[in-house]
Formats: C-alpha cells, structure tokens, sequence
C-alpha cells in the first residue's frame, strides 16, 4: 500500500468527525484528548488548536513526540500521524488565519468569545499510517464537486452580463441548478460603513435583501474582513462543542455576546466566499447545505472561481455605468387618477429613509434616494445616470467615490423587496428611472 | 475514584480513546468498544488486540493507560488514568461490547452519521479487556474547566 501524503488527507482536516491527540508527561504517563482543529500547513507540517489542554500544550514541551488519529468523513477510514512538535504561535499570518475562522465559526453560533484561540502549536509529520480498517466505504449520497466541464460554460455567462443585477441573479441561479445548492445568498460590501448588505437570495422564506453583517463578525463577516474564504462542514459540531463550553462558563459573557445563525437552521455545511477583484473585496457570496461535508477543497476552489468571475463582471459594470450617455430628458408619468400621497420621511442624522412608514435604507443609499425625489419634485425628472449622480453628490461626499452601482443596486432591491410606491427601473447602462406611484410629501426631521 | 458522576457518564453513547504507556517512538492511540466499572477504583475497558496490538503489549508488560470518554451529544468529557492488567474477553464482555456498537451507532445515526462509518473504528475481533486500579480522574470537557482533577487514589 502506497504510504499516504498529507494532501490525500485534506477531508480528514474538515472538522467533520473529531481529530484526537496523545502526548507524554515527562514520567511517561500518557495523556489523550480530542481535538477542536488540525490544519496543514504544508506538505510536512500541520497546525494545531487546542484551546483547553494545558496538560497536551505541557506535556510537549518535556517530550515532543505526539500522535494524532484523524478520520475521513467519507470513508470512515483512520490515519494515524507521528509528529513532532515544533514551535507554538501566538500571532503571524498562520495563526490570524486559525484565529479569524474559529472566531468566525464560533461566532456563527454566537459562541465567539468563549472559544478564543490563545495560541496554535507546529508539528512536523514525520509517518502517516492507515488504522487497520476493514472496508472501505463511500458515504452514501456524498457530494459530487463540479467539474471544469461545469464551470467553463457558468464563467462566461457571468462575463456576459451587463447590468449587476443579472450578475448576482446569474450567479445564484448557477449555484442552485448547476452546483446543487439550494441555499446561497449575495452581500455586498460598504467598507465606509464597515459590513456587508444582502442583495440577492436563493432558497430562503425571504429573501433577506438589506440585511447587514459587521465585518469580521460569522462566517460572512469574516470572509469579508480577512479576504479569504471560511466554512464549517459540520455545523451541529461546532454546536455541540460550543455548547460544552458554554455549560462550564459564565453565562452572562456568552449571553452578551450571541449573534444569530442567518438563514437556513438545518445547515450542517456553510461557506462564506469573498468576491475580490484587484484586492478590494466587493461582496461574500455566502452558501449553505443540509450535508455534512458539502464544501470541501474542490467545492471551495469552484466557488471562488465563481465569486471571483462576480467580483469582476461587477467591477466591470461599475466602471462602464459611468460611461454611460446622459439621459435623454423625459417627461415624468402622468400623475394616477387614484392620487396617493406617498409620506417620504428622511432622518438627516443617519440619512435613514422611511416610506409610508416603513424602513427602507440609510446611509448614503437614502441620501441618494432623497437627492432623485429633491430633483423629481423640483426639476421634474424621472431619468438619472450614475455619472450624474456622482457629479451632483461626489463633492458633497467624500465616501461617495466608490460602490455607486452596489448602492443603487442595493436602493432598488429594498424598494421591490417592500413593493413601496417608490421604485427605481435599470433603463440600460448607468441609467435609472423613478417611478412614483402617487405623490412625495417629503419630511426632515 | 469512579465517583457516582463518572459511573452514570459510562452508561451513556461515549466515545472511548485511549493511549498507553510505552516504550514506543509516539505515544500509542486506540478506541475502546466498551466500558465498565465494577468496583469504584477498578474499570474494564474492552478493545480489540489485533487493531491495537502495541497496547495491548504495554498493557501485558504492566504499563499505565489513559483512557478518554466524550459523551457524543454534548462533548461531556472524563479522562481516567491508571496501571491496566490484560485478561481475555468473556462472554460477558462480548455482550457489553455488542451492546456499545448498537449504542454509539445509534448515537452517531442520530445526528446524520452513516452507521457503516462508524463500524469502521468500533469494529475489531481478538477482543480483550483491560482492567485499570484507577489513580486519577479528571474533567476534560473543552471549556475552563478542562482538566481539573475529579478524583485521586
């Protein structure tokens, strides 16, 4: 039998079925204990977290020989690792990463605080020898990554796109009919406001458009903050574990602390995959299973071809929009015969917009919305280009530079979302156009 | 030692791991099918000698075992440590280790693991059992208590 390399390994590195580790006291007594995660690091070396163990994080600095059993979540099959420790870590980029995805995974079950890396330790993986086993299985129903032959035909519909809102409902519709995935959701970064917005959803009750996630808070936050993609692949796990911690701390510090899983609570598998274009992070693309082990290497790898494709075709579209011709001047609809009278109330503190009142958005999306109604009841237009916009509101703010097509995007999605008698119409490239559905009384309080 | 915690903690779907003193390069992991404590300062743990045959060699020379139980629903953990003796399986540990197999694999189908993965680490045959003169128990649920000293001989 061919002695296994690390990379064969990758699935038994999911933190699907627990890991274990033994390790000698200096008087050879032993010490065994299960694992919260073992990463690779290398070809030779891995990585791992053991947040509670003193007696593990003692015992191998007297001896440094430690064995670890890893199992694979599709198999069931066991490899045993004989390592040697070599150095522990408090920071750097290895440990950050470590920190930033147990943080992010714990806080995705509002556990964050509790489970805190203090440190990670080295080892270098001197054997790797398969448990006797006496058969070998596939996990019924497993997962079937997609293939390249998938992925060529997704690529270049999502490069074909011209307006962003066909880009993330594109991208959407690719991962439900040609990945399998049936939960998936698209945010949107605000770096001036520090999180992300949701803006397009498959699968949900509802489709959660406006919906905000702090940077560096979950899985999404996280992906957004770090730039790089995290998952759990098998969340009832990091419950389970959670929970033991939970049960032997203080309440009062996990209580304040909680965040709400989002979406769909019968996930076993989430991934929050960062839509980067020329290292700015433009959105998350966000997707979860009811199976365990949905996301491995090849799953991830073909999602953030995906998200990446996204990133771009956005980037694109923004840039294009502000080339766009000047809106040819148009008379605005005729007034309904049914003349309703629409109550726009505007607070300047936080630029927050309520319609009939209802909440719709603030920020620099309601100032943006205020400034369309300013001039439809002023100069009576209804057409607006983004280069406009940008000219009429750029000096007015300083933050308003970037994002204006996610910002619109973001304006129209809400207002369909609450089927508000204010609607925004994409009439082609870098162009809009306000519908009212009766009369704007405006108020600023 | 085995406090009546602990004892209560045996009957439930756990996970058993354990590592035994040895003369080897690494420290030595295997998996129990089965536990038992007759007596408070005594417990039986039966495994498989032809999975894990370099324990159940330290074990014959007189070493000293750690033995692990996670509970599989909530990560409640023990860790019991002592010198081990080597006897052959009964039929009564048989029964026992009968009785683990369709309890763990029951455990672990609740939360949507296949059972045929499970049989593959709590499978085996040369069953033995080993008797451990219990000298230390301990609290090993991850959390801020993990490690504290339950009992002591």
């Amino acid at each position: 039998m061919m002695t296994p390399r690390l990379a064969d390994l990758a699935s038994c590195f999911e933190g699907v079925i627990p890991s274990v580790i033994a390790t000698r006291a200096a008087d050879g007594m032993p010490n065994i204990s299960y694992l919260s995660h073992v990463a690779m690091v290398d070809d030779e070396h891995v990585a791992l977290s053991n947040q509670f163990f003193a007696k593990t994080a003692a015992n191998i600095r007297s001896d440094p020989h430690a064995s670890v059993l890893v199992v694979c979540p599709r198999t069931g099959r066991q490899y045993q690792l004989a390592l040697t420790w070599q150095r522990s870590a408090e920071h750097g980029v290895l440990f950050d990463h470590m920190a930033a995805h147990l943080r992010a995974s714990s806080a995705q079950i509002g556990m964050a605080d509790v489970m805190r890396l203090r440190a990670i330790d080295i080892f270098r993986v001197e054997t790797i020898s398969p448990f006797a086993a006496p058969s070998e299985h596939q996990v019924p129903g497993a997962y079937a990554a997609p293939t390249l032959n998938d992925l060529a035909p997704a690529l270049r519909d999502l490069s074909a796109q011209t307006d962003p809102a066909g880009v993330m409902d594109l991208l959407l519709s690719l991962i439900r009919d040609k990945f399998g995935y049936r939960y998936a959701m698209v945010l949107l970064n605000e770096p001036d406001r520090a999180l992300v917005t949701a803006a397009a959803s498959i699968g949900y009750g509802q489709s959660g458009v406006g919906a905000e996630v702090p940077h560096g808070v979950g899985l999404i936050g996280g992906a957004a903050a770090s730039a790089r993609s995290m998952r759990i692949n098998d969340v009832s796990r990091v419950r389970r574990m959670g929970g033991a911690v939970v049960a032997t701390s203080n309440e009062d510090e996990v209580a304040s602390r909680r965040v709400a899983l989002p979406g769909f609570p019968q996930a076993m598998s989430q991934i929050a995959v960062p839509m980067s274009v020329q290292g700015q992070v433009r959105g998350v693309l966000f997707v979860e299973s009811p199976d365990r082990l949905a996301f491995d290497n090849q799953a991830a790898a073909a999602l953030e071809m995906l998200a990446q494709q996204t990133a771009s075709a956005l980037a694109l579209n923004e840039r294009l929009a502000d080339e766009a011709d000047e809106p040819h001047a148009s008379e605005p609809p005729p007034p309904a015969d049914d003349q309703h009278i629409i109550e726009v109330l505007h607070h300047p503190f936080d630029h927050s917009i309520f319609v009939d009142h209802v909440y719709v958005i603030k920020g620099v999306a309601g100032q943006i919305l205020m400034h369309m109604l300013d001039q439809y009841r002023q100069a009576g237009r209804a057409d607006f280009s983004n280069r406009e916009i940008r000219v009429s509101m750029g000096t007015a703010l300083p933050e308003f530079k970037d994002n204006l097509e996610t910002r619109l995007l973001l304006l129209r999605r809400r207002l369909d979302e609450l089927e508000l008698p204010i609607r925004l119409h994409h009439v082609g490239r870098g162009r809009l156009r306000l519908e009212l559905r009766g009369e704007v009384v405006a108020t600023n309080t | 030692m085995i406090t009546s915690e602990v004892a209560a903690h045996l009957d439930g779907a756990i996970m058993i791991i354990m590592s035994s003193e040895t003369e080897s390069d690494w420290p030595t992991i295997g998996r129990g099918m089965g536990v038992r404590s007759r007596e408070p300062d005594h417990l039986d743990l039966i495994f498989s000698s032809r999975d894990f045959p370099q324990i159940a060699r330290d074990i014959s020379d007189g070493c000293r075992l750690a033995v692990t139980l996670s509970r599989l629903q909530d990560y409640i953990t023990y860790q019991v440590k002592g010198s081990a003796t080597l006897v052959d399986a009964d039929a009564e540990d048989t029964a026992l280790t009968e009785a683990y197999r369709a309890q763990l694999t029951a455990g672990f189908e609740a939360m949507g693991v296949p059972a045929q993965l499970v049989h593959e680490w709590i499978g085996g045959t040369g069953l033995v059992r080993a008797v451990i003169a219990v000298s230390e128990v301990y609290n090993q649920t991850p959390g801020p208590r993990a490690g504290t000293i339950v009992a002591r001989a």
